[in-house]
């Protein structure tokens, strides 16, 4: 996968534009914003070829629907990504959301204990509300997070997840791999995206949705070489104003008798097959806009 | 030194799993990421972890801890000063 068939994994916009939307959602109702969006995605569409090509092949191909519906669907796709990212600003502005907890008891039960784990986010869903929605008192969480997020999303980001005693780790250069050494070492969680290559090129083989794809080794090689307990963590938009919030452990008792790279292919068939359970059941929730699958 | 350094390229092979290669294929001066060993950050957190239980030297500064590998020799130097272990 080259770099520039990459989506670069920023939110879009200038600094004012950023707190100009915050502004709005202090004042407008969510649904004349959210009826502003659904005009707003096709010109988005039009002009961002890449992204909706590749979405159109995901649910083409990958999902097996007809060129029609698949057409529909990318529509779909854009327009609830809009609507994850508008979420995301309303909460800055102070907007609570519903929310549904599955499996979650899985988090708070490795949180509680002495040994530190890797939470594998996904670019599915809206992975950062999951971090308004995992409170871990005991423990904290350390995001992994790409480097160059705006300034406005960056000091929110930071301001709401410090509540939830959850730290951003930007993955620039080799500093933040110190960061996320010590924090391993001290017992703490990290949460790191396992769908999307960064850092490194090392890649393993998966099968998702019945072809195979490339995933990071990095998150897979971590777990395994220092035997932690490894979570994949989903948080899904339901409806207008809510989310599903879910939990899976990955690790297994059968792995203690496994070999290092044995530990990281069972880990990352895992993680697939739980991507695959996801993207069945929210199938437009899929937000890796490039070729994933070549 | 020369017997830890020897110890520790054979650790680092062993770790990051350098099969066609051998200590003497190691320079002791030349960089270990990027230009010289070729290592990435999957191998940067291998080598941190390598430090941790080896040697009970745990990195957390970024500053320091690219200092610490820079080179065979850097890596060497620092564990003969702070080794627990």
């Amino acid at each position: 996968m080259s770099e520039e068939r990459q989506w670069s994994g920023k939110t879009d916009g200038t600094l004012w534009m950023h707190k100009a939307l915050i502004g709005c959602f202090k004042f407008l109702p969510m649904a004349l914003l959210y009826f502003f969006m659904a005009l707003v995605v096709p010109f988005y569409m039009l002009f961002n070829h890449q992204g909706y090509l590749s979405i159109y092949h995901y649910l083409h191909q990958r999902q097996g629907w007809g060129p029609l519906k698949a057409f529909g669907g990318c529509y779909v796709n854009h327009f609830l990504f809009g609507a994850s990212l508008m979420d995301r600003f309303a909460s800055y502005a102070g907007r609570k959301f519903r929310v549904k907890k599955t499996g979650l008891e899985v988090f708070d039960n490795l949180a509680g204990q002495e040994q530190g784990f890797i939470m594998l986010s996904s670019h599915i869903g809206n992975s950062e509300m999951s971090g308004y929605m995992l409170s871990t008192p005991l423990k904290r969480m350390n995001a992994i997070t790409f480097p160059g997020e705006k300034a406005t999303v960056r000091s929110n980001l930071d301001r709401m997840l410090e509540v939830n005693n959850i730290r951003l780790i930007s993955a620039d250069g080799l500093d933040w791999l110190f960061t996320l050494n010590a924090a391993l070492s001290d017992g703490e969680i990290v949460s790191i995206h396992a769908d999307r290559l960064f850092g490194s090129s090392k890649a393993l083989k998966v099968k998702i949705l019945g072809a195979e794809a490339q995933i990071p080794m990095g998150p897979f090689n971590l777990a395994a070489t220092r035997c932690l307990p490894v979570t994949a963590g989903f948080c899904m938009k339901t409806g207008f104003k809510s989310y599903e919030a879910l939990q899976y452990r990955l690790d297994t008792p059968e792995m203690e008798t496994m070999s290092k790279t044995e530990k990281m292919d069972y880990l990352a068939a895992r993680y697939a097959a739980t991507v695959n359970a996801i993207l069945e059941k929210w199938p437009l929730q899929w937000y890796n806009f490039f070729e994933f699958w070549k | 030194m020369e017997d830890l350094k020897l110890e520790l390229k054979e650790k680092i092979i062993d770790a990051l799993n350098l099969v066609d290669m051998t200590p003497a294929d190691i320079e002791d001066d030349a960089p270990i990421f990027m230009e010289g060993l070729g290592l990435d950050s999957i191998d940067a957190l291998e080598l941190m972890l390598l430090m941790e239980k080896n040697y009970g030297i745990r990195l957390s500064n970024p500053a320091e801890g690219k200092q610490v590998f820079k080179s065979i020799n850097a890596m060497v130097e620092y564990i003969n000063a702070n080794r627990t272990k």
